[in-house]
């Protein structure tokens, strides 16, 4: 036999394909979350909490020097971006929390604040304490592109990147699909016997890293998330949307953080933040689109925020700078509390005090909202407040905002 | 941890022996050490004193006169806070600031561990690290408060936290040393030069710091630098203050519009070699500092910047590289070629572009470490607002230890943030960090918002924020603010400590622990004790390393490295009992983890010398030192980071991960067993060196089962003989794929083609066993598959060994992707 002959053959039987075992995950019927990051300090003057320009006051934005604040379902938006065709079509859905005050101009504080609930270090993402409540047992609950996605092991995040190579790690190599099974199992049994031996004395990394490593290697159920990828990807906040909506559809994941920069415009903020603002509100249009068309957009729950907001004027190089004022989009179809705005901010985006239970303006008796108040109240509708996980990481001395009645 | 779970013969426990405070070098008298444990104070002969004269004899002026009164006083930066002191020039101090401690005791629900957990920095105290705990002081004040409210607590305490934790043996932490500082295995020499001792530490620092050489250590040394830095995921570029850039890049435009398609590669070469030499500067600094053990101060201090061949010719330095094609290549140089005011540039036009005939006067270039590097200094941009705060920030991050905004309230008011009347210089609420912060930012005044020199940016610094500056001390003229700074921080001893700080995740896998800020928090007291005994690591090998290391030289990074490696939390294998405290605490303790993806490609390479998807050629800045699929495709996705979006490193295996390293296993083992047993001589066989395919289970199950202990070896550090047990199930399932294969006989041959079409292949592998011709025909890089298919054909073989072949191929593959090959 010569060389030759050999290729023949195998290129002959090298056709069978590689498949793993087509075991469904028990998936997650649930709802599905996705936080989507606006990093750098989005402006809400500019978005859901619209600012006209204050006599006697610094102008705090330029649309509004010829243009007047609009609305969409009775939730003011500004004219600015591609704000109009985003609120127009998505109002009914929304639920706008403004005047969030998260108490810092700094970008990791407000981040941090704003994503976990806590402005201190050491806490989990909402997003990490929903997949960990929700998602225990799958194969990649919490799916990250980027931003605050700290888990403190209360989950596995799992990073894409921009997903290329996915469908590559499905394709056959090599060995044929017999031989790859014994190889496998071969693994796999040394892992298991490895996780399954008396790890009592091990060091607490260790007992993790080794059932880490046993769950993953057992897990079979990405080819269900292969099988859900798009043929192509469309970039940028698109792609993120397009892997996060196939690992949900394949049951596989239940939260995922997407993430895009480029709101921190200290210059020529008006030029930047509407081509940013432009690119958040087609991606989160994507998002609810691909979801409809791939059948889980009635499961999904959707809250868009940022660090902090902009200031309320301009500096000298037609920038705005931070501001520690800024707003929540929660989005979910079909919702009593939806369709509203709720929170406020006077003329010059100071936040006012509301009552946490009419979430009216109160002067006397209500409270500034923070970034604990949303994560509280989401907690609490989102069905984590009494999870295990949430409860390592509480939110006390918090007033409950009525925000989801 | 694993070579106990896996080896035949468990390894033997070797408990430690005292702690950080202990084992630091004694400096000065030093009173006994003071019990460690809430409450041992009180059953030592302690209960007869009361509260009044601990605080008398040991708190008055050593704690509350020398560090509380500075901040805790009216109108102090803690005068809002609930305990304000008076200072020791006011008559009956003593009561009352006894008094103070009484009142807050009295209206606060833990008080007397507020008040400790604040000293020790915890709980963002504002002023950080007062009393380290460990330390007698620490010791005198939780007397002194549980005197006064009689307070208890856990027994386990950063003093006695490994007291029940053994270490691995001295070989398996040299297996994982080598892998993390070389990205290869150890030699035999290296093994044998641990000797018969395996806790004998001194031969083990010996052997860790031999391995800190060479081109893996250096990939070390930029990957754990730019973990921290993160500016890799950045790419800043040459601007026109450059006349060597501009003409250079000029002079090869001109000869490629001139001589054709030929000199595009000359053209771009330069273009993007020089870029790249220009973002890579402030990480080959490091490198070039650490791996030539010349004081770590100078990663601060330099007076030269590292450039590679194009980037030196865009600095105007003449240099002397032996190969100027070779962009890795990074040696010091210095920028003797920018020009300031390029408005006034003599330029020229022509049909091939513009150059700059008289740059007019080059400018007195600053050299200040990493410090005004370009790529750092892109990676924090700044505004004409942010005033370089967001760089000042940073740079006491990474050279101090120090995060500012951990200093102040960490929850400001609006109002605070909205204060337009200067409230940097004005408002108490911003001033606690901004007093600290704008003198440093103030020292970076003469670069613009790319990271460019301007030495004219302003023309004088901003008059309504702090001069520039550091502790307290003015910087001099605005142009030589910069280098002094990188000189005042270089010499202030937190640089010590941030240096380890620095320098810990790349051994631990994980960041040193921050003490945690909210008594709620199910994991706070293990939190607060792995931050506890962290930090009093830290401060003890900062110690260290400013003197120098066991006589080694002060700021030596190699020395530093080295007793990370033999540290307790990095060599904790085994934990005798289950305390909820200490387990918790010790949570991150040990080496386990997964390889990250460098490490997993860099493994394979050493043992193999096969990287998947490895093209012999490609674009970009890897052109010369290509990277393969998995840093190509799969570096997020296998646990690493981007330094752009994904900038921290995840440790725990995903199914993706899995997958991963399963299809590298079987694309590496079939090119690894086909090149060794049929392509190379026998001299050439990196793997399968004496033996040979006709030896099988049937005819030469001892020669097998030697091979299989050689590999175990290899792949996963581990000691075994032909009797192990790991070698004898390795055995029986080698022995079962060899056997079903006596029928069929040729239906589950393994497939070539994987190897060179489709992307799999390592178009470098076969380099040293190609012949001559084949070669010269470049088949690999051109994808011409057929000169290649003409010399395999060439080859004869018989089913017998393509039997053993297979087999030994799926035993390979089943070892790539065990556990302990994917692991630490």
């Amino acid at each position: 036999m010569n060389r030759r002959h050999v290729i023949k053959k195998t290129l002959a039987l090298g056709g069978l394909g590689f498949c793993l075992p087509l075991v469904r995950a028990a998936g997650h019927p649930g709802r599905l979350f996705v936080c989507v990051q606006a990093g750098g300090g989005w402006d809400p003057t500019s978005f859901c909490d619209p600012k006209a320009n204050v006599p006697d006051e610094r102008a705090i934005n330029h649309w509004a020097e010829a243009d007047e604040i609009r609305d969409a379902g009775g939730i003011a938006f500004a004219p600015f971006a591609d704000n109009a065709a985003f609120f127009g079509k998505y109002h009914r859905r929304m639920l706008v929390i403004n005047g969030v005050d998260a108490q810092t101009n700094s970008h990791s504080t407000g981040t941090r604040y704003n994503w976990s609930g806590r402005n201190t270090e050491g806490h989990p993402s909402l997003t990490a304490l929903l997949a960990a409540h929700h998602g225990a047992g799958l194969s990649m609950p919490y799916l990250t592109f980027g931003g605050f996605s700290r888990t403190q092991g209360v989950t596995k995040s799992l990073a894409f990147g921009d997903g290329s190579g996915l469908r590559e790690l499905l394709q056959p190599a090599v060995y044929q699909r017999k031989e790859r099974g014994m190889i496998e199992d071969y693994a796999a049994a040394r892992s298991k016997a490895a996780a399954d031996a008396d790890t009592q004395g091990l060091m607490p990394r260790a007992v993790r890293s080794l059932a880490d490593f046993e769950t993953a290697f057992s897990g079979n159920d990405f080819s269900l998330f292969a099988d859900a990828l798009p043929d192509e990807v469309q970039g940028g906040l698109r792609t993120q949307a397009q892997l996060a909506i196939a690992a949900f559809e394949a049951g596989v994941a239940v939260s995922a953080d997407l993430y895009m920069s480029g709101f921190d415009t200290h210059g020529e903020h008006d030029e930047t933040h509407a081509a940013a603002l432009a690119a958040l509100t087609d991606g989160v249009d994507f998002l609810w689109e691909h979801a409809e068309t791939r059948g889980v957009a009635d499961r999904l729950v959707v809250v868009i925020g940022s660090d902090f907001g902009r200031t309320n004027y301009y500096n000298e190089q037609d920038g705005k700078d931070h501001w520690p004022i800024g707003s929540y989009v929660v989005m979910e179809k079909n919702r009593p509390w939806s369709g509203r705005a709720v929170g406020e901010t006077d003329g010059l985006h100071f936040a006012r005090r509301i009552h946490p239970a009419t979430l009216r303006r109160d002067d006397a008796n209500g409270v500034i909202i923070h970034p604990r108040h949303v994560h509280k109240a989401l907690r609490r509708y989102l069905g984590i407040e009494q999870s295990a996980a949430a409860l390592r990481f509480p939110i006390n001395h918090t007033e409950d905002f009525a925000f989801f009645v | 941890m694993l070579n106990t779970m896996y080896a035949s013969t468990p390894s033997e426990r070797k408990p430690y022996y005292g702690h950080p405070a202990a084992a630091a070098p004694h400096r000065g008298r030093q009173r006994s050490a003071a019990p460690a444990a809430w409450g041992g104070a009180a059953s030592n002969g302690e209960t007869a004193r009361t509260a009044r004269d601990v605080f008398r004899e040991r708190i008055s002026r050593p704690v509350v006169q020398a560090k509380c009164v500075h901040c805790h006083v009216a109108n102090g930066v803690s005068g809002h806070t609930r305990l304000v002191f008076v200072p020791a020039s006011t008559s009956r101090h003593e009561s009352l600031n006894y008094r103070a401690f009484e009142d807050l005791l009295a209206v606060a629900t833990g008080g007397a561990a507020l008040i400790l957990d604040k000293i020790k920095g915890a709980r963002a105290h504002g002023g950080g690290v007062q009393v380290a705990s460990g330390t007698t002081q620490y010791a005198d004040m939780r007397l002194f408060l549980q005197l006064l409210t009689q307070i208890g607590g856990s027994a386990v305490t950063a003093q006695t936290l490994f007291d029940t934790v053994t270490a691995q043996d001295a070989r398996r932490t040299l297996y994982q040393a080598a892998l993390i500082l070389a990205g290869r295995i150890p030699t035999d020499a290296e093994y044998a030069s641990l000797g018969d001792a395996p806790a004998d530490h001194g031969r083990l620092r010996t052997a860790v710091r031999g391995l800190m050489t060479g081109p893996g250590f250096h990939e070390f040394l930029i990957r754990a630098a730019n973990d921290r830095l993160l500016t890799d995921g950045f790419s800043p570029s040459f601007s026109n203050h450059f006349a060597g850039f501009v003409n250079e890049g000029y002079r090869l435009g001109r000869r490629r519009a001139q001589e054709g398609n030929g000199s595009w590669f000359t053209h771009d070469h330069f273009v993007r070699g020089a870029n790249y030499g220009l973002h890579r500067a402030p990480l080959e600094l490091i490198a070039h500092v650490g791996g030539n053990d010349l004081p770590y101060t100078e990663v601060l201090t330099a007076d030269y910047v590292m450039a590679n061949p194009p980037a030196a010719v865009a600095y105007g330095f003449k240099s002397s590289f032996g190969d100027t094609d070779d962009i890795h290549d990074f040696q010091p140089a210095r920028v003797v070629g920018h020009y300031q005011d390029f408005p006034n540039f003599v330029w020229d036009e022509d049909e091939f572009g513009r150059r700059i005939v008289d740059p007019g006067v080059a400018t007195d270039y600053p050299h200040a470490g990493v410090l005004n590097t370009v790529s750092l200094l892109y990676r924090h941009p700044t505004s004409p607002t942010n005033r370089n705060r967001a760089r000042a920030r940073w740079a006491y991050y990474h050279f101090l230890g120090v995060d500012v905004e951990r200093l102040g309230r960490t929850a400001i008011d609006v109002d605070a943030l909205a204060d337009e009347d200067n409230p940097t210089m004005n408002n108490p609420a911003c001033t606690s960090c901004h007093a600290i912060l704008d003198p440093v930012a103030g020292a970076f005044q003469n670069y613009n918002e790319y990271g460019e020199y301007e030495r004219d940016r302003w023309s004088s610094w901003f008059d309504d924020m702090r001069a520039p500056g550091f502790n307290g001390e003015a910087a001099p003229d605005g142009r030589d603010s910069i280098e002094w700074l990188g000189r005042k921080i270089a010499e202030d001893e937190r640089f010590a400590e941030a240096t380890v700080k620095f320098w810990w995740p790349a051994i631990m896998g994980s960041e040193v622990a921050m003490p945690p800020t909210d008594r709620s928090d199910a994991d706070y007291e293990g939190a607060l004790l792995a931050a506890e005994f962290q930090n009093a690591e830290v401060r003890r090998l900062a110690r260290m390393f400013r003197g120098g290391i066991r006589d080694g030289q002060p700021y030596n990074l190699k020395d530093l490295l080295t007793e990370l490696v033999v540290s307790q939390w990095f060599m904790a294998e085994h934990i005798a009992d289950a305390e909820p405290l200490r387990r918790s605490a010790l949570r991150t303790a040990g080496a386990a983890r997964p390889l990250t993806p460098e490490e997993l490609v860099a493994k394979t390479e050493a043992l193999t010398g096969f990287t998947w998807g490895r093209y012999r050629r490609s674009s970009g800045p890897e052109r010369d030192r290509p990277i393969g699929t998995i840093m190509r495709t799969f570096n997020v996705l296998y646990g690493g980071i981007d330094a752009r979006d994904v900038t921290h490193r995840r440790h725990a295996f995903t199914v993706p991960m899995a997958l991963v390293a399963k299809k590298h296993a079987m694309i590496v083992s079939i090119s690894v067993v086909a090149r060794d047993f049929f392509l190379a001589q026998p001299n050439q066989r990196r793997l399968f060196a004496g033996i040979e395919l006709d030896e099988t289970p049937e005819t030469a199950p001892e020669a097998v089962k030697a091979k299989l202990v050689e590999l175990h070896g290899k792949f996963f550090g581990q000691q075994t003989n032909v009797e192990s047990k790991d070698v004898l199930d390795a055995y029986a399932f080698l022995a079962d794929v060899w056997r079903r294969q006596e029928d069929p006989p040729y239906g589950n041959l393994p497939g070539i083609r994987g190897w060179y079409e489709g992307g799999q292949f390592d178009h470098r592998y076969m380099e040293d066993i190609l012949d001559e011709a084949l070669r010269e025909e470049e088949a690999w890089f051109d994808w011409d598959v057929e000169p290649l298919h003409n010399w395999l054909a060439e080859i004869t073989t018989t089913e017998a060994e393509m039997r053993m072949l297979e087999a030994w191929g799926m035993m390979l593959a089943a070892m790539l992707m065990d556990y302990r090959y994917l692991h630490l």
